[in-house]
């Protein structure tokens, strides 16, 4: 290689050393300049707030920095090096001695003219040798470059730490980004808008009629999806105009129309948040509220569901239809009501009740019954009402439905097994009915103490002989143990009636004594046995005793048979009873299938065939059992063929399928004679067995029942002599009235129709909840005088009367009571009152036409109407004491007759109304005491009926409904009821709900 | 039997409306001749077709051959053509009660019989048409009677059902214990079921047989004390020879009468026994005619029987024809009549309790079950508790104790009462001591022979001894009054197996017996 190359190469590693170093020192330099540039526009930005410039003037920054950079750091030193010359220089400027030699061996070059190329090869070889031992990294040090890198290090760490700093932040992040409308407006204190005026229209759902506001302050207040017109004028001229929803217009904005000088907009109401004006001018920076206007969006309640049954957690012998009440209220309008049932842990089940249409309240009765499917013993039925509202606009629930959903608590009910209990007690009762057999067998076969001739022999002939006894002792004792066991088992269960309890724990006792004497003297005996002493005549006492205790163990044996076959008689009488009741609701059904062939009720006969048909073998089965076990002596086995009965069963089966309604109705007609000539025959067995073997109790209870009907004989001459009382009273009323009455009645219909009319609006929504009920409870009221004015019920409409002028009444203390608060009242509320003070007027001139119709007791009475009517008082008082009396010797009873306890219960509870009768007649209220005193008269009759049909053992299982206790029976007046009803619906508070809801049921009985 | 219970409904009631034609052709109905009534009716309806009057002596002639559903639709067509004619009313009642009574019964002949039965009474069929046969045969014998047409017997279910088809209330037939009856050329009986201790059935179906016999010769002439003498006396002849041999109670009623002189006079029998105050006169009442009538065959066989019947054809009075008949007269007969039962030395048996004959209860008969001896035996007796555990106690295996409670009760009871020794030969004979069985029922036997128990018992008895011969006589009479126990049939079908073939022991028997005693348990 040639010298000179040699020079140009180091030089070349000189140049781009020198580049290196500068381009890091440019970079290091502009990147820590742009830092510090970031730093000041950031706290700039910070302090101004968002504006379009930023970004602008940010870019324009950067580019600026960048190109100084780069021509600083690599343009200029580029083009200050790009020839060897300068690169010479810097070379000898860093080393002076070669600062000549090397610029001189630059610029000559070899093939120079009139130098001679040995010299110059010569020289260039010098300062090649020269330059060799030089490092380029040493000539052009990179210091200056890491001073800067430095200086950028420190200029980052000030950022970073000012970076914390939410100001800056924020003003770093405006530096890169276009503000919204909200954030780019100007903010003014004054208002944009004046005169506003809000249009609402609410979901069609609520039935609610649009609203207009005027004047408003531009808050929105609605139910959810009401859709909301907002106009205003602009009180600044404005050329696009928006409104900005949430806190910071977070929640985006809206459009709205600018024209002549008012504002537009319209929106739908989703959410609860705010909202702003946006006006933007035709010059200058969009401005917007600095305050901003509520948006309330009101909640659609769910509905509110109440559900009554006859107990919360219902317990049943068997399968049963449930009676169910329910009731459901809804702020704007109801669905519909279903009830939700489901077995166990199955899934539900949903049995629609009613569809409401928009009624704000729906309430009724249904009979629950779970189909499909068989209730089997321990089965848990968990069911609840469900209702849903007609809200749309909220979507849908978790039923895929419309509407919202709200719920009743939910109720249980379980399903006993009662058969199979019977069937259990019978069979262990049988297990003891044969062991004390086994017994008597063996106490009647022990015969007479061996004698023997020699002495020795008759010791052990006679020690055998008390082995014998012994052995039987402790047998009857070990079966006395499992009776005495029995016996507890049963009074701590308590499903046995008392009376077979006693008649168990009787047999116990009586036995048991016999066992303590027996057991002294087979002690005694045993002690002569170990002296030896034992002969036939030492067991003397011990036969003689053993003939009480054998008559004894004969009375027990025969009562238990007895006892088991008046159970067991009773329990298949029972079930005949039920397949009669069975006929009979296929009966009902079959007509309504024929009359309406509505594939429903097929099913529903299809299923209750299916039950009777089971009920009919399981009858058969008994019956056969009954036979094979022997559980009545013959005589007793007078059991119908329940052969024909299938067989008829059968045939209305395959009527059914058939579908002609003529044949079923003939087949079942036939099914039934069957059946009732089967349930008669039943009966009479298990009356005519109660008859013949327990004669004492059929004494007592023959007696009782006499009592019984000697009691309701008075009671119903009381209650009929009351009513005599009371028409008399109607009469004389009518008499003085004569004339007037029709006129009066004619004033009184007009008023009432008025009324009614009134009372058919609605109250608007500020009107508040509880003048929107009051109204609701008036027009119930109203609809009532519709029927019962002319009905002539008059009494009765006068309570209704009051009780609507106690609604009004109560409607305009909460309407002046939300005036008074409001101060401000809507136009549309303003009507409503007025309206509603019209038709307080009214209802209080129908209660006075009313009063002139219906007197007062005392008024209406005569002096000696009033006397006659306190001696029916005493009359019926002393009714009640010997009620009372009857009840105590009932309950005294018990153990004799069965059921007694519960027919005293019964019945003292008919004298309490025995005392309310008296009590009405003492004051003259001769209607009212009427009315309970007959009320008393047939409950007695029903108490004496159902004497006559008393059980021994368990009830069979009815397939009757369980009511709600006091739902029908009731006569309490309808007035106080539906008060009560009301007063139900007022929530009390959450731990004495359960309390109030029973103690309202028991009032209501 | 007692006849005289049944008015003479059809001459009671003379139809005004009607030809002397039709009166003639229902007369000769009603004097059973029915061939000449059927002939004669033909005649008429070709002169008189459709008149409501041959309508109607065609439905009654339906009616007598049994065919009631025929009866029904002729009896129905005469009436709406004259809706005033009781008579045609009457008729059509009763043909639609004797159509309800034996609806979905069953139907089975031999060869002069036609035995229609509820399905669950079919074990009696094959016996009773036995011995309707063997007594058509005797009758044929001793009265010349010859079937010429097919003599229908109905079985009804109930005493109730019996009221209907005949002109007795139920009362009626609750208080005298009506169980059969012979009317409108048929025979017709409640089932043995329907009895708490069943009844002779197959002698009252040959009494019954009898009555149709005598009105057959007699044009229904005969006097109700000659028929039921008749019927009385011959009731037995199906299955022994004639005799004046009576049961122990109308033997002891008769002897305490004889001792005392109370006989009830033919007089006072006049015109109904039925009218006699007492149920016990009638009993008497019974006693005496059948010995009179014993008395007469005594004197001149059953030709004696024949030529009184005849003198009654032929319209001579009764007492004349029964004397003449002797060849001597009413006032003789009746000294002869009285040395006879004399002769007889008829016995009182103290302490003898008849057996009434009572229904059972309507509950009772649905349950199909067959009579039962417990029903003896009403809660209230104080002996009642006694059967009731020594029941419970055999049902259990405990037969020893079984008999310590029913030895209990028969001293409570008292001797006369037959159902502990029956309860007491049957746990004997569960204890395996037959002797002793046979012993405790000896006496109840012969006193009741009407029940079916003591017979049973001695049966089975006799059977476990190895004295199958006597052993089946005495199972058939218990046969003969409750066919409805397995037992019987399983007894009789062993004595069958004991014993060797002969005419009375047909394999046919043999295999029913076996049948049966499967059957019905």
């Amino acid at each position: 290689m040639e010298e000179i190359e040699l020079i140009r190469r180091f030089l070349g590693a000189v140049r781009r050393r020198a580049l290196l170093a500068q381009a890091l020192r440019a970079a290091a330099a502009t990147v820590a300049a742009l830092l510090v540039a970031f730093l000041i526009l950031g706290a700039w930005a910070g302090r101004v707030g968002p504006a379009p410039f930023w970004p602008t003037l940010t870019i324009a920054i950067v580019l600026v920095f960048l190109a100084a950079g780069l021509t600083w750091g690599w343009i200029a030193p580029s083009r200050r090096l790009r020839h060897e010359r300068a690169v010479a220089s810097l070379v000898g400027h860093q080393v002076p001695p070669l600062a000549s030699d090397l610029l001189s061996a630059v610029e000559l070059a070899p093939d120079s003219p009139g130098i001679s190329p040995t010299i110059t090869h010569a020289f260039h070889a010098s300062v090649a040798q020269a330059v060799s031992p030089l490092d380029p990294r040493g000539l052009v040090p990179l210091r200056a470059a890491a001073k800067m890198g430095l200086l950028l290090a420190a200029t980052a760490m000030v950022l970073g730490l000012a970076i914390w700093k939410t100001d800056l932040r924020r003003g770093l992040s405006l530096l890169v980004r276009n503000p919204t409308r909200f954030e780019g407006a100007a903010i003014t204190g004054e208002p944009l808008i004046g005169d506003v005026r809000i249009i609402y229209t609410f979901p069609a759902y609520t039935g609610l009629a649009a609203r207009v506001v005027e004047g408003s302050t531009g808050d929105l207040v609605a139910l959810k999806g009401t859709k909301v017109t907002l106009e205003a004028r602009l009180l600044r001229s404005a050329r696009e105009a928006r409104l900005l929803f949430g806190d910071a217009g977070e929640a985006g904005e809206g459009p709205a129309a600018v024209a002549k000088g008012k504002l537009t907009a319209a929106l739908t109401l989703r959410d609860s948040g705010s909202y702003r004006v946006w006006l933007s001018p035709r010059l200058g920076r969009p401005v917007r509220e600095a305050r901003p206007h509520r948006i309330v969006v009101e909640t659609d309640r769910p509905p509110e569901v109440e559900i009554i049954g006859p107990a919360d957690r219902l317990e049943l012998p068997a399968p049963r239809p449930v009676e169910v009440a329910y009731s459901a209220r809804d702020d704007f309008g109801l669905g519909a009501v279903d009830l939700v049932y489901r077995v166990d842990e199955g899934a539900e089940h949903r049995l629609p009740l009613k569809e409401a249409n928009g009624t704000r309240s729906a309430q009724g009765k249904t009979l629950f019954e779970v189909t499909g499917v068989t209730l089997p013993p321990g089965a848990r039925v968990a069911y609840r009402i469900e209702a849903r509202d007609r809200d749309d606009v909220s979507g849908t629930g978790n039923t895929g439905n419309v509407g919202k959903t709200g719920s009743s608590r939910t109720l249980y009910l379980t399903i006993q097994n009662p058969r199979e209990n019977l069937d259990e007690q019978l069979q262990r009762e049988r297990e003891i009915l044969d062991k004390l057999l086994a017994t008597l067998g063996d106490r009647l076969e022990m015969g007479e103490p061996p004698m023997a001739p020699a002495a020795g022999a008759a010791a052990a002939n006679g020690l055998a002989y008390l082995s014998s006894w012994v052995a039987i002792h402790d047998n009857e004792e070990s079966h006395l143990a499992l009776l005495g066991r029995m016996v507890d088992e049963e009074r701590r269960s308590g499903s046995a009636s008392k009376t077979l309890v006693n008649a168990l724990a009787g047999i116990a006792d009586r036995l048991g004594k016999q066992m303590r004497e027996e057991s002294a003297q087979l002690q005694g005996l045993r002690g002569r046995a170990d002296q030896g002493a034992l002969t036939a005549a030492a067991f003397g006492k011990l036969r003689s005793a053993a003939d009480k205790h054998v008559v004894e163990l004969e009375s027990a044996v025969l009562l238990l048979d007895d006892l088991i076959g008046r159970q067991r008689l009773e329990d298949l009488a029972a079930l005949g009873r039920e397949l009669t009741g069975a006929y009979k609701r296929l009966q009902d059904l079959l007509a309504r299938y024929n009359s309406t062939r509505d594939e429903a009720l097929k099913r529903q006969l299809e299923r209750e065939m299916r039950d009777l048909r089971a009920r009919i073998e399981e009858m058969a089965r008994k019956i056969a059992e009954v036979k094979a076990r022997n559980e009545v002596s013959g005589e007793w086995q007078n059991m119908p063929d329940m052969k024909e009965a299938m067989e008829k069963a059968a045939k209305l089966d395959q009527m059914l399928e058939k579908g002609d309604p003529q044949s079923m109705s003939k087949a079942l007609a036939e099914l039934g004679s069957t059946l009732e000539q089967l349930q008669r025959m039943l009966d009479k067995n298990a009356d005519d067995f109660g008859s013949d073997r327990f004669p004492q109790e059929n004494k007592l209870a023959t007696e009782m029942m006499k009592k019984l009907g000697d009691l309701e004989g008075d009671q119903r001459s009381v209650a009929g002599d009351s009513q005599g009382l009371a028409g008399e009273v109607d009469q004389e009323v009518q008499k003085r009235l004569k004339g007037e009455a029709d006129k009066l009645l004619n004033g009184i219909k007009e008023k009432a129709e008025a009324l009614r009319k009134k009372l058919g609006t609605s109250a608007p929504r500020e009107a508040g909840e509880v003048a929107r009920d009051e109204l609701e409870r008036s027009q119930e009221a109203a609809k009532q005088l519709k029927r019962l004015i002319p009905a002539q019920e008059l009494a009765e409409a006068k309570k209704e009367t009051e009780r609507l002028s106690g609604s009004l009444k109560r409607m305009r203390r909460s309407l002046d009571d939300r005036a008074t608060w409001r101060k401000q009242q809507s136009p549309s509320t303003e009507a409503f009152s007025a309206e509603m003070a019209d038709a307080q007027k009214l209802a209080q001139e129908l209660q006075d036409d009313l009063s002139k119709l219906v007197p007062r007791p005392e008024e209406a009475m005569s002096q000696q109407q009033r006397e006659r009517s306190r001696g029916l008082g005493e009359r019926q008082g002393s009714l009640q004491e010997r009620g009372r009396q009857l009840a105590d010797e009932m309950g005294k009873k018990a153990g004799g007759i069965p059921g007694a306890d519960r027919t005293g219960e019964e019945l003292k509870s008919i004298a309490e109304r025995m005392g309310e009768a008296g009590g009405d007649l003492q004051r003259g209220s001769a209607k009212e005491g009427a009315g309970k005193a007959q009320e008393a008269a047939d409950r007695l009759a029903k108490l004496r009926d159902g004497m006559g049909k008393r059980q021994m053992g368990r009830s069979q299982a009815s397939r009757e409904p369980v009511r709600i206790p006091g739902a029908d029976e009731s006569k309490a007046p309808r007035e106080w009821r539906a008060e009560l009803m009301e007063a139900m619906r007022e929530r009390a508070p959450e731990r004495f709900r359960e309390e109030v809801r029973r103690y309202y049921e028991e009032l209501v009985k | 039997m007692k006849l005289g219970f049944l008015l003479m409904l059809l001459a009671a009631r003379l139809p005004p409306d009607m030809t002397e034609d039709g009166r003639k052709i229902e007369q000769l109905f009603d004097e059973w001749r029915f061939d000449e009534a059927g002939a004669a009716l033909k005649v008429l309806a070709q002169a008189r077709a459709g008149s409501p009057e041959v309508i109607y002596l065609q439905g009654y002639e339906r009616y007598l051959s049994g065919d009631y559903p025929a009866a029904v639709t002729k009896l129905k067509m005469a009436s709406t053509q004259a809706p005033a004619a009781a008579y045609i009313k009457e008729t059509l009642v009763l043909a639609e009660a004797a159509g309800e009574a034996v609806k979905g019964h069953m139907e089975k002949r031999s060869a002069h019989f036609v035995l229609r039965f509820p399905p669950e009474d079919a074990v009696i069929a094959d016996d009773a048409l036995e011995g309707l046969e063997a007594a058509v045969a005797v009758l044929t014998a001793d009265l010349g009677f010859v079937p010429k047409r097919p003599i229908y017997v109905d079985i009804y279910r109930n005493p109730s059902d019996l009221a209907a088809v005949s002109t007795l209330t139920e009362e009626e037939v609750e208080r005298t214990g009506t169980i059969a009856l012979c009317k409108w050329a048929r025979l017709m009986a409640t089932s043995p079921r329907a009895l708490r201790f069943g009844y002779p059935w197959l002698d009252s179906l040959s009494h019954e047989l009898v009555h149709y016999a005598v009105s057959s010769l007699s044009r229904d002439r005969a006097p109700v004390w000659l028929q039921e003498g008749l019927a009385k006396f011959l009731e037995r002849r199906w299955r022994e020879p004639a005799s004046a041999e009576l049961p122990p109670s109308m033997q002891h009623l008769l002897a305490k009468a004889l001792a005392s002189g109370k006989l009830i006079t033919f007089e006072a029998m006049h015109p109904s026994m039925a009218k006699l105050p007492r149920a016990e006169d009638a009993a008497l009442a019974f006693a005496e005619v059948a010995t009179a009538v014993a008395a007469l065959h005594a004197r001149g066989g059953a030709e004696s029987l024949r030529e009184a019947i005849g003198h009654v054809r032929d319209g001579m009075d009764a007492r004349q024809a029964v004397a003449t008949a002797a060849s001597t007269s009413w006032p003789q007969f009746e000294r002869n009549w009285k040395t006879f039962m004399a002769a007889q030395h008829y016995k009182t048996f103290p302490g003898l309790e008849p057996v009434t004959r009572k229904f059972r209860k309507a509950g009772a008969l649905a349950g199909k079950r067959g009579p039962n001896e417990d029903e003896a035996v009403s809660g209230a007796d104080p002996a009642a508790r006694f059967l009731r555990l020594g029941n419970m106690l055999l049902l259990r295996n405990r037969p020893r104790a079984a008999t310590v409670e029913y030895e209990k009760g028969a001293k409570v009871a008292g001797p006369s009462h037959w159902l502990f020794p029956v309860k007491l030969g049957r746990t004997y004979l569960a204890l395996g001591d037959p002797e002793k069985a046979l012993k405790s029922v000896a006496e109840v036997q012969a006193l009741y022979p009407e029940l079916p128990w003591p017979s049973l018992i001695a049966g089975q008895a006799l059977l476990a001894k190895g004295e199958p011969a006597k052993a089946l006589l005495a199972l058939r009479q218990s046969l003969a009054t409750n066919p409805f126990d397995p037992t019987v049939h399983c007894a009789m079908a062993d004595a069958y197996h004991k014993l060797p073939p002969g005419p009375d022991i047909t394999p046919a028997r043999v295999a029913r017996a076996e049948r049966h005693c499967i059957e019905l348990r």
